[in-house]
């Protein structure tokens, strides 16, 4: 059901090949944050653009896309929660380089998914791929911006990056899978005290479990 | 988290997946579920709660301080004050925040007054008391704004200036006046400052020096945080908050499932709720099995040198390491030039990760820590901890220059290479006397007797050694650079001080050391190979004139030296004084001034930190100016160090005013 991320789960296996790799693609393509003083001198330090790498901001981009086009159209009133998400988080991940303004840009997408759903706009399966990927992107982004302030795109981190987004996708797409499969057993009969212990069930465990 | 706490967490946990797995089961026994008693407005109510919690949730989310571990930048080394900014932290207090606004603009005006003060007196060769009448006067300078400032009229502005002024960012009229009178000042007094560097903007780079360089208390050593294992110490454990908002998420969309009866909204929500548990079940690794090792291609350079910095990791444990950010926590006075000494990686059981690069060796014996920041694989935990190699790199100067310091006419009875006002043995004819019985008969002018047929004596000029002491001003307000990152003065000092001992001590002088500072540093005039290598050890890693400003070096706490009580007991008598220091305040000049009066001969040397970049510099480099002139005055040569510019080339600046 991770249909949202294949190239992040195949990436666990295939990080052998990529760890040693330099990033030269990445570093020439570079945006200077830093209007430093000219490389002039030899022994001037080395400048650091502390920008999130390409990889992470591309993910966030798409999955964050996938979250909000598969949703908020069929909603009208979804619509700017779903968009300005959007743009929050492209602008978060591309500009400010913002945790928070990413975290913002994921909550205002899913609120827009969460008034899709209500309406019953789409399809179960379209819904959870949606938030798959919508999750998927914030991860991706805070990773990302947090790999551009503590290492920088001159620094090779593209192991750790798959790794992490690899096994997020991962991590997603089991979930994703297992509340599906609930999801078709349960759509029998609904007795109402099965859905009342069940909900009070589940709220106390996201309380405990909550940060 | 507590124990008590866990316990008690772990208890309710095992309660919610029991009332969890107890409404699964009424599923699959319908006839149960249909004799409870409990009827779908349970339900609703418990999701009305959740949309509470949920906003809860948010609310702590919105409040909760996103942490990750900060890494300054350490390839810019170490960053200390520019001289002034005080000043300019005391103008933004005052215009911005509006703080202790009286009390600033006093100290300010002392300042400024002081040195319109002497600029005045010397200018037009008057007493204080005069220059004072004429600052208050306000006739000491056409500018208006400037006259003003003392005098304690506000210019009058047009209207149209006032509104430009209140729309602008330097829009202070304060802050303007005293731009004005700064300018005012630097030209009465005809200082020859390289102006090149002035911007429009007054308090412009207030807060730049965060990005460049590292705060002397971010400085990471060998000894910071806990021992965990022989080379492993942990610095800090801590919740990222990454994942946190997922919970409530999972908690509105569960309500506004129930309340919707949409099975695509709980169905998002079972996601959520997965992800929840997803960041709690990890914990960051524990990071004993990482193995560290460093190497360098030069242990023993000298500093100014390029070292080549190898690090490598391996995990030798049994499981992944999956987010792994490796920064080499240079020492304080090196700068990273090529490579990278960072690097971020995910390392299974057995694999090895290494980065390279290239840095400037300072001086000091050095061995410094690898920090790692590991997080579990959904990156919730985090945990910080330095991994100290047993890798030592000690850089010590060689004491060798081709620099000539020259000494001054004040020596010991040691013979040297000072040329001396007094007559005896020697190479440099000095005069001719009457003949005095025991003269040595191979000094008789024999010339002369056979033509006069008088005796006299002919006296060549005595050379002796001068005997030096390099004095270093090693206190924390040395501790200042022209810019976030630049070389402080300190290590300026020293640098210049290894040049000037080596060239003297060749010359045959008998040179010492001292350091005035919270820990005493005494190693009197001497000559030899073992003195020599004892002052090779104090340039390198003395604590007195450390690479880290005294606050942060380890100390000995409220035993402050006086160097007027230490170093006189111990000055021996006609022994020169070359002081090292920045002159960024009046006590070194007390300190020269006093030490000359006791009859030593004091040659300043002073690396310049100064600037002109805003207007608390600017103050800071005409009151360091005007300290230099008063040294000067009272016949001290002062010898100026701008940039890093050698100590040749100083000199010979400093000799065109000293023959002239």
């Amino acid at each position: 059901m991770s249909s949202d991320n294949p190239s992040g789960q195949s990436t666990i296996d295939a990080h052998p090949s990529t760890e040693m790799e330099p990033e030269t693609s990445e570093q020439s393509s570079t945006d200077t944050l830093d209007d430093g003083s000219p490389e002039t001198d030899p022994h001037s330090p080395v400048e650091l653009t502390h920008a999130p790498p390409r990889v992470s901001q591309v993910v966030t981009g798409v999955g964050a896309l996938i979250g909000t086009v598969l949703t908020v159209p069929f909603a009208l009133l979804a619509l700017p929660f779903g968009f300005g998400g959007l743009v929050l988080i492209t602008a978060g991940v591309g500009y400010q380089h913002s945790r928070a303004w990413v975290t913002v840009g994921t909550g205002l997408v899913l609120v827009g998914a969460l008034v899709t759903g209500a309406y019953g706009a789409v399809p179960t399966e379209i819904m959870l791929v949606a938030v798959s990927a919508t999750f998927l992107a914030w991860d991706a982004g805070q990773h990302g911006i947090v790999i551009g302030e503590q290492l920088g795109r001159e620094t090779r981190s593209r192991r750790k990056l798959l790794v992490h987004t690899g096994l997020s996708a991962l991590v997603i797409g089991l979930v994703s899978m297992v509340a599906y499969a609930s999801y078709l057993f349960s759509t029998g009969g609904q007795q109402a005290s099965a859905v009342a212990v069940i909900v009070v069930g589940i709220v106390a465990l996201v309380w405990l479990l909550r940060e | 988290m507590t124990d008590s706490e866990s316990t008690l967490g772990r208890a309710a946990l095992v309660i919610a997946v029991a009332l969890l797995a107890g409404g699964i089961a009424l599923f699959f026994a319908p006839t149960v579920a249909e004799s409870l008693p409990i009827s779908l407005v349970v339900a609703e109510a418990g999701a009305v709660g959740a949309v509470a919690l949920g906003g809860w949730v948010v609310r702590q989310r919105y409040q909760a301080r996103l942490t990750e571990t900060e890494i300054p930048p350490i390839e810019h080394g170490m960053t200390t004050p520019t001289p002034g900014s005080n000043i300019d932290s005391n103008l933004y207090r005052m215009t911005e925040l509006r703080e202790r606004v009286l009390e600033h603009r006093e100290r300010i005006q002392e300042r400024v007054g002081n040195i319109a003060v002497t600029v005045i007196s010397s200018r037009n060769d008057c007493s204080r008391d005069d220059a004072i009448d004429i600052l208050e006067g306000g006739s000491w300078t056409e500018n208006d704004a400037a006259a003003g400032f003392f005098t304690g009229a506000t210019t009058k502005s047009s209207l149209f200036e006032q509104i430009k002024t209140r729309f602008s960012r330097e829009s202070n009229p304060y802050v303007a006046q005293l731009t004005e009178t700064v300018t005012a000042l630097e030209e009465a007094a005809e200082f020859d400052f390289d102006t090149t560097d002035m911007p429009d903007s007054a308090v412009e780079d207030f807060d730049e020096s965060s990005d460049r360089g590292v705060e002397p208390d971010a400085v990471l050593t060998a000894e910071d945080g806990q021992e965990v294992t022989g080379d492993l110490r942990y610095l800090s454990l801590l919740r990222t908050h990454h994942w946190s908002g997922v919970s409530a998420f999972a908690l509105i969309a569960l309500a506004v499932g129930v309340l919707t009866s949409q099975p695509a909204v709980l169905v998002a929500s079972a996601v959520a709720v997965g992800l929840a548990g997803y960041a709690r079940i990890g914990s960051a690794p524990a990071l004993t099995t990482l193995e560290v090792t460093r190497t360098v291609d030069e242990t023993e350079p000298e500093p100014g040198d390029e070292i080549e910095v190898s690090v490598s990791v391996e995990n030798t444990g049994e499981t992944l390491l999956p987010d792994l950010t490796l920064v080499d926590r240079v020492p304080p006075g090196m700068r990273v030039v090529d490579g990278s000494a960072r690097l971020g990686t995910a390392l299974r059981p057995g694999d090895t990760a290494a980065f390279t690069y290239t840095a400037i060796a300072a001086r000091g014996t050095h061995q410094w820590p690898l920090q790692i920041v590991a997080r579990d694989p959904s990156g919730a935990d985090e945990r910080v901890a330095l991994a100290v190699p047993d890798t030592t790199v000690e850089c010590i100067h060689q004491l060798k220059t081709a620099a000539k310091m020259p000494v001054r006419m004040q020596t010991s009875v040691y013979s040297g290479g000072v040329a001396t006002e007094i007559g005896g043995e020697g190479l440099e004819f000095y005069s001719v006397r009457d003949y005095q019985p025991g003269d040595p008969k191979r000094r008789i002018d024999w010339k002369s007797f056979a033509r006069t047929g008088e005796m006299s004596t002919v006296d060549f000029r005595e050379e002796h050694a001068a005997r030096v002491v390099l004095l270093f001003d090693g206190r924390s307000g040395s501790y200042v650079s022209a810019g976030p990152g630049e070389v402080h003065a300190v290590d300026r000092a020293v640098e210049i001080g290894a040049d000037v001992f080596a060239s003297l001590s060749d010359q045959g002088n008998l040179v010492g050391l001292a350091a005035f500072n919270g820990i005493p540093l005494w190693l009197g005039p001497n000559t030899g190979q073992r003195h020599l290598e004892e002052v090779r050890q104090t340039f390198a890693d003395h604590p007195a004139i450390s690479t880290l400003p005294p606050a942060v070096a380890e100390q000995e706490e409220g035993r402050y030296v006086d160097p007027m009580v230490h170093i006189r007991r111990q000055l021996p008598r006609n022994s020169q004084i070359f002081l090292m220091s920045p002159l960024t305040d009046e006590y070194t000049y007390e300190v020269a001034r006093q030490l000359n009066g006791a009859g030593h001969l004091v040659t300043v040397l002073s690396p310049d930190p100064t600037t002109g970049r805003t207007v608390g510099q600017r103050i800071a480099r005409l009151e360091r100016a005007v300290l230099i002139k008063q040294l000067r005055n009272h016949g001290i040569r002062v010898v100026e160090f701008e940039g890093d510019r050698s100590v040749g080339v100083a000199l010979e600046r400093a000799k065109q005013r000293w023959t002239a």
